[in-house]
This record gives structure tokens, C-alpha cells and sequence, in this order.
């Protein structure tokens, strides 16, 4: 079963921050687009009030401008290349960034920053990396239910594990590329050490180069992540390891024709 | 210490429990399955837990 071809007013009002394909009104898509708000105002004041103004900006924009242009770029690589890894449904978000909608980048602002200050209360006195490490897994732990109820409510949809062939042959869980929850823990883990890496160092060399330092690190540790994720995707095409299957793997094609 | 040292916490717990609200309305989703995903986020809710009794333990020693 092949994946249709991706809605072509979707990509043509790509740009666009408001696309105009979801039902106006619907109860449902309205609170899944408030609620991420709603939450990561929580972290943003607890933010401000622990961390000051400047460094709740730097996480704010730094995991935003993280996690939403790596799921931007791994969208498209899958739209330019004929060969989809996964789309959002332009029919259930109002919001966009890019491919991406915004509530889902705002997602990730407040579970980075939840994560990483539930790993730091956890394990004070550990080493900064097995911090991060922890971070990610926890993140991990909360999409292996995310996703997969996800994927099922048609949020969003990842065609190639759509296919009987692809599930037979690549490593899926529940649905979901194996690679989806390798990325999840990426973002925290790597994000959370360029956090307590860099924003420290303020004093040493001053706001403005902490601040340039801080995006040049993300540009690093973007290329790190992407790179990382094609390998993990070369590996498990070209291993053909099976994947684990729950339930019944094969879901409606849903994208509009 | 103040409240708001909850405030991340429960952040998380929010958005686990509106997954879990979503989840137990999803039709497609089977009730092994939606067990399956609750016992995945195990580490998850006890992490959670953890963490409110550190911050919890925080504010009570800053009082004394």
C-alpha cells in the first residue's frame, strides 16, 4: 500500500503561518493548541523568576528554533525526496512553523525544560552528561505514548510504517520509527548539555558572545542530531531488523487526496 | 523555595494526563496496547513522583 502523495495546497501555502485547512471552531484541535501554551507558560514564569529574563529568551528561542527547524528539515528532506517520513495533518493544527505547527514547537520548549529540571533535582550531584542522558530518556518514556496515540487520532502520520513491507523489514515500535524515539532523545540530551555548557559562561565572556556562542551550538548540535538520524535510518533499512508489532500496525491512509 | 518550584513538574504531569485522556478515547486503540503505552511511561510517572518529593524535601529543609 503506498503512501499517497502529500495535499498540494498544503505545500503551497507552506510559508504560511496560518494555512487555513483546519475546520474553524472544532473544540478538540482549540485545546490541543492551547494546552501546550497553557503548560509552557508555567516553565516560562518559573523560568523568569529562577533565571531571569535573558536565559528564559535563550531556552525559550534556543529549543524552539532546536527541535522545530530539525523536525522542519526532516519533513522536507522526506517531501524533496519522494520518499515521506512523516507530515503533520494541516487538517487538525491553525498555527504553523513552516511544516511544523507551533504548538508543537511550543511542546518542546516545556518539555525540554521540564525534563531537564526533573533530571537535575533527580540526580544533583551526577555528572552533567548522565543529567542529559536521563532527560532524554525520560522525554522517550513520555513519547512512547505520545506517538503512537498520535498516529492513531491522525495528528500526524509516518507513511512509511504504513506499508506492510517496511514494517516487515525496519525497526518500528507501536507504529513508529525506531528513529522517532532515537531523535527524542537526542533533542533533550544534546539541548540540555549546550544549556548548562554554555549560558554559564556568561560572566567569562558576556552576554553578547554567550548569546552568539549559544546559537552556533545549536547550528552544531542540529547537524550532530540530523546526521546521527540518517545514519540510524541507513542502519536499520540496511540491517532489516524486524520490528516490534503491538496491535493492528497498518492504520487508515488519512492524508487528503 | 517557592510553589512555582512545582510548576515544570506539572507540567509534565499535564501533558501525561491529557495523552492519557486522549488515549482512552482513541477508538483504534486496544486495551492490551493502551496498557502497553501506560507501563512505557512507568519511568516516566516515577521520575515524577521523585522529583515532587526532592522539591518537596528542598522547601521543608530551607524552613528548618
Amino acid at each position: 500500500m503506498a503512501f499517497p502523495p502529500p495535499d498540494p495546497i498544503f505545500w503551497a501555502r507552506m510559508w504560511d503561518f496560518w494555512k487555513g485547512l483546519a475546520p474553524l471552531g472544532d473544540p478538540t484541535i482549540i485545546l490541543r493548541e492551547t494546552f501546550p501554551v497553557l503548560l509552557a507558560v508555567l516553565c516560562l514564569y518559573h523560568s523568569y523568576k529562577t533565571f531571569g529574563w535573558w536565559k528564559t529568551i535563550l531556552f525559550f528561542t534556543g529549543s524552539f528554533l532546536f527541535t522545530g527547524i530539525e523536525e522542519n528539515i526532516w519533513i522536507l528532506i522526506g517531501y524533496f525526496t519522494g520518499q515521506p517520513t512523516y507530515y503533520f495533518n494541516p487538517e487538525q493544527y491553525y498555527l504553523w512553523f513552516i511544516t511544523v505547527p507551533l504548538s508543537v514547537c511550543i511542546g518542546w520548549f516545556f518539555i525540554a525544560y521540564s525534563m531537564v529540571y526533573i533530571a537535575t533535582k533527580l540526580f544533583k550531584n551526577s555528572r552533567l552528561y548522565t543529567r542529559a542522558a536521563v532527560g532524554g530518556v525520560l522525554a522517550m518514556s513520555l513519547d512512547l505514548m505520545i506517538d503512537p496515540i498520535a498516529v492513531r487520532n491522525i495528528w500526524w502520520a509516518w507513511p512509511q510504517a504504513e506499508t506492510l513491507a517496511t514494517q516487515q523489514t525496519t525497526f518500528w515500535i507501536l507504529g513508529i520509527p525506531f528513529t522517532n524515539f532515537i531523535g527524542w532523545f537526542l533533542l533533550i540530551f544534546l539541548f540540555a548539555i549546550l544549556w548548562e555548557k554554555i549560558p554559564p559562561k556568561e560572566e567569562k565572556w558576556k552576554r553578547k558572545k554567550t548569546t552568539g556562542v549559544f546559537y552556533l551550538g545549536l547550528a552544531g548540535m542540529l547537524g550532530l542530531t540530523l546526521a546521527i538520524l540518517v545514519l540510524a535510518q541507513i542502519l536499520v533499512v540496511a540491517l532489516k531488523v524486524g520490528g516490534i508489532n503491538i496491535g493492528d500496525p497498518l492504520f487508515p491512509i488519512w492524508w487528503p487526496p | 523555595m517557592k510553589k512555582r518550584d512545582y510548576f515544570p513538574i506539572l507540567a509534565i504531569l499535564g501533558m501525561w494526563l491529557i495523552t492519557s485522556m486522549s488515549g482512552s478515547s482513541t477508538p483504534n486503540l486496544g486495551s492490551t496496547e493502551a496498557f502497553i503505552l501506560f507501563l512505557l511511561t512507568v519511568p516516566l510517572l516515577i521520575a515524577i513522583i521523585l522529583s515532587i518529593r526532592a522539591v518537596y524535601k528542598e522547601h521543608k529543609a530551607e524552613k528548618q
